[in-house]
């Protein structure tokens, strides 16, 4: 065996360059535990969202909140005392970046449900909304159809007037249909009109979330007030896609509730109702038939509003035909 | 032997001028439907030549008047409008759909427009409008006829020889949307039982012989001045009038059935069309000048018929679009997309290849003299004879310069996304991008059309 002999200087050197070596191997070491720290491999994604009562917009506790892929189960929770969930995505799930479901249950509320896209291992939104239907309007829900409900009247009188939605379904259905069908929208897309006055919503700016928890196009609510000579019908509108901030309204003065006519609306009201269904065709990748039905609505108004105008550009960004436009 | 062929043909074109019908059928709308599902077609009439459908007009709020508005429509077309061996069927029954997914209006009087082989159907609604009502009168071709109601011309060789086409756009129509005064509730019922009154003499006051059941079939047998001599199959003959027993607003509802009349006449190559008046939509206006810059582009003698026609397409589209009453009918012409989406756009773009196609023959035959200011008389043509009679190769030889030819089709390809499925609009932008040296865009052009059409 060797000995070597070192002077006060290279002793130092050999000192410093320990600690340098001790010191990179320490830094590489941090920095494979804060890599893997890091890693979205080890992260679970979390879905959160609240759920409302779509017709008073009050938060519901209790709710069972099931997170599927395909038939499988792959997480649970409940809504807390302010309707708020968060459901847990597995890792091995989130890594996937296939498409999840969250099923909503409640024994008051007929069931709804969230499709989730992932986005790089996570929910590609951060925060859902949805609400959910009392059991009793359940019966306003047509599946797998494009369909527009008339709910409930409110009255400020002791008379109700359960009859108005019915007839002003029928009234839509024969002033709106024939429109549809002049651009030869195909039977299967065509709207149904669905009297439903058990759909009764504390506030006319909840017809949107009904709209959107029934799966309907549009909505269609109001209110009768008595006027100089008749009533005054005041007619809302709102839509599913959100195309109206706020819900759009018409009014019909001095209304004799017993002639026929009272359950006209108005070209406003009718253009409207057909924006809310271009909407819902263009979120189909219907580009086609939602043009053909912002045609419809301003045919009908006799004029193009930016509502028209914007639900017709974005049906036309996604025609095939913008490839032959330059 | 001669003389007895003769005899029998004119026996036969008697015939035929004579055997105009009209037809009730009593079973109702949804079980005629569900006949046809069950495969069982027999198709009214079947004797006479041409066949229009008349529908009880939608009466949802029961003013009672449906019937009797159909009945008014049927005799008006049956009685007035001037063809030869014409049946006018009658139907009764509701187009609203019965259940969600059940058929309605339009599409429900396709099918039986379908099973019928007739040439166009008409129907309708009523609407209460306080006092009065709206009374709305839709017309719908039928398929079958799709190529009379077409218009093509093909390009010189030199341009590639393709075949530009136009189709009269829309189909459906809202012919009429007329607000009648509270009157008509008696005006139209007062009509209808004059209608069905047979007398023994072409007179107001001659005697009552018969009146005329429904659902019946009867034939015109002889007209005289406002009257025709009716003959009910297995019952009595007699004297009905075919004008003044509408008068008022009653008679404003009838020119709905009399422009219906003119086109009828002009699909079947009996007659030309009659003028869209005030009462009448601006869909019936912007079909008769549809049909009027077509005929000039194709059947013009002049080019000054091409620049007219030019000029109608430009009155509802572009810059120059008109909006409000118009001046010759009084319709309002509305704004914005004209009846037919891409109709005009299309009628634009045949107009101007059309005239610049004149211009050129013109400039070889008369040594480029300039065509603007040609007197009319210079161009006795038709552009039609150019195409398949002795200057032909004159015209095969012509080309337009394509960069003018790719503006128009910009401009073309633009308004095809206000009517996506139009197939004259893709057909002729497939023709016009490939003689302009876009390949790419042609190709696309065609190929949306044939994935339109195979999903028809």
């Amino acid at each position: 065996m060797k000995s070597v002999n070192l002077n006060s200087q290279e002793r130092m050197q050999f000192s410093c360059s320990v600690h340098l070596r001790l010191f990179a191997w320490m830094m590489c070491f941090a920095l494979l535990i804060l890599s893997i720290l890091c890693t979205p491999v080890s992260a679970q994604s979390l879905v959160s969202g609240d759920v409302t009562d779509a017709m008073s917009g009050i938060a519901i506790p209790g709710v069972q909140v099931t997170l599927k892929r395909g038939a499988n189960t792959i997480g649970t929770s409940y809504s807390d005392s302010d309707g708020g969930f968060d459901v847990t995505i597995p890792a091995e799930v989130a890594r996937n970046n296939t498409e999840l479901k969250v099923i909503l249950e409640h024994e008051k509320y007929a069931g709804n449900s969230l499709r989730i896209h992932m986005d790089g291992g996570s929910p590609s939104e951060t925060h859902y909304k949805a609400s959910l239907i009392p059991k009793e309007i359940s019966v306003c829900r047509i599946f797998d159809r494009h369909y527009v409900v008339v709910g409930h009247f409110l009255s400020s009188m002791s008379a109700t007037y359960t009859g108005l939605p019915e007839r002003i379904a029928t009234a839509l259905t024969y002033e709106v249909l024939p429109l549809l069908q002049q651009y030869k929208i195909k039977p299967e897309l065509q709207p149904d009109f669905l009297a439903c006055d058990e759909a009764r919503p504390r506030a006319v700016t909840q017809g949107r979330s009904l709209a959107q928890a029934l799966g309907a196009d549009a909505f269609v609510s109001g209110s009768v007030q008595g006027g100089e000579q008749g009533y005054d019908v005041r007619t809302f509108v709102s839509d599913r896609c959100d195309i109206y901030s706020v819900p759009f309204s018409s009014i019909n003065k001095n209304v004799d509730l017993n002639d026929p006519g009272a359950a006209q609306l108005d070209p406003h009201t009718r253009a409207t109702i057909l924006v809310a269904i271009a909407a819902a065709y263009e979120k189909e990748g219907k580009y086609s038939d939602g043009v053909y039905a912002t045609n419809a609505a301003e045919h009908t108004l006799g004029k193009l509003t930016p509502e028209i105008q914007a639900v017709r550009e974005r049906c036309q960004m996604g025609l095939p035909q913008v490839g032959l436009v330059r | 032997m001669k003389i007895l062929r003769i005899i029998f043909i004119v026996l036969a074109l008697s015939f035929s001028y004579l055997s105009s019908a009209m037809a009730g059928r009593d079973v109702p709308i949804d079980v005629r439907l569900r006949l046809l599902d069950k495969g069982g077609n027999q198709i009214s009439l079947p004797w006479v030549k041409h066949r229009v459908a008349i529908f009880a007009y939608e009466d949802p709020e029961n003013t009672g008047l449906g019937e009797d508005i159909a009945i008014l429509m049927g005799r008006e077309i049956l009685y007035n409008s001037n063809v030869y061996s014409l049946g006018v069927l009658s139907f009764t029954g509701e187009l609203s759909p019965e259940t969600y997914k059940s058929l309605s209006y339009f599409d429900k009087v396709e099918n039986i427009t379908k099973a019928e082989d007739v040439i166009f159907s008409i129907w309708g609604r009523i609407i209460p409008v306080g006092d009065s009502v709206r009374v709305d009168t839709f017309l719908q071709f039928a398929e079958k006829i799709e190529d009379r109601l077409s218009w093509k011309f093909r390009l010189p060789f030199s341009m590639g020889g393709g075949v530009l086409q136009a189709h009269l756009r829309p189909k459906r129509i809202l012919i009429q949307s007329i607000r009648l005064d509270t009157d008509v509730k008696s005006e139209i019922p007062n009509a209808v039982k004059a209608l069905r009154t047979l007398r023994r003499k072409p007179k107001m006051n001659a005697k009552v012989v018969a009146s005329i059941p429904l659902q019946k079939t009867y034939s015109v047998e002889k007209e005289e001045g406002d009257w025709v001599f009716l003959s009910i199959k297995s019952g009595p003959k007699g004297w009905t009038p075919r004008a003044g027993y509408c008068t008022g607003s009653c008679k404003q509802l009838l020119e709905a059935g009399r422009f219906s009349g003119g086109l009828l006449r002009y699909v079947i190559g009996q007659g030309s069309l009659r003028d869209a008046t005030a009462s009448l939509s601006n869909e019936a206006l912007a079909i008769e000048e549809q049909i009027g810059a077509l005929d000039s582009i194709l059947r013009g003698t002049k080019i000054t018929d091409i620049s007219r026609s030019l000029e109608v397409a430009q009155r509802w589209i572009g810059p120059n679009r008109l909006s409000g009453k118009d001046e010759r009918t009084g319709i309002d012409r509305g704004n914005g997309t004209p009846p037919g989406g891409a109709a005009f756009a299309n009628i634009e773009a045949l107009a101007k290849i059309a005239y610049e196609l004149h211009k050129s023959i013109y400039h070889r035959r008369e040594h480029r003299i300039d065509l603007s200011h040609a007197p009319e008389p210079f161009y006795p043509r038709r552009m039609y004879d150019y195409f398949y009679t002795t200057e032909i190769k004159d015209f095969e030889s012509i080309d337009i310069s394509p960069h003018y030819i790719m503006r128009i089709a910009n401009h073309l390809a633009k308004a095809s996304l206000l009517d996506p499925n139009n197939l004259d609009v893709l057909n002729n932008l497939a023709v016009l991008f490939a003689y302009a040296g876009d390949q790419g865009r042609a190709n696309l052009a065609m190929g949306l059309g044939k994935e339109i059409k195979s999903k028809e």
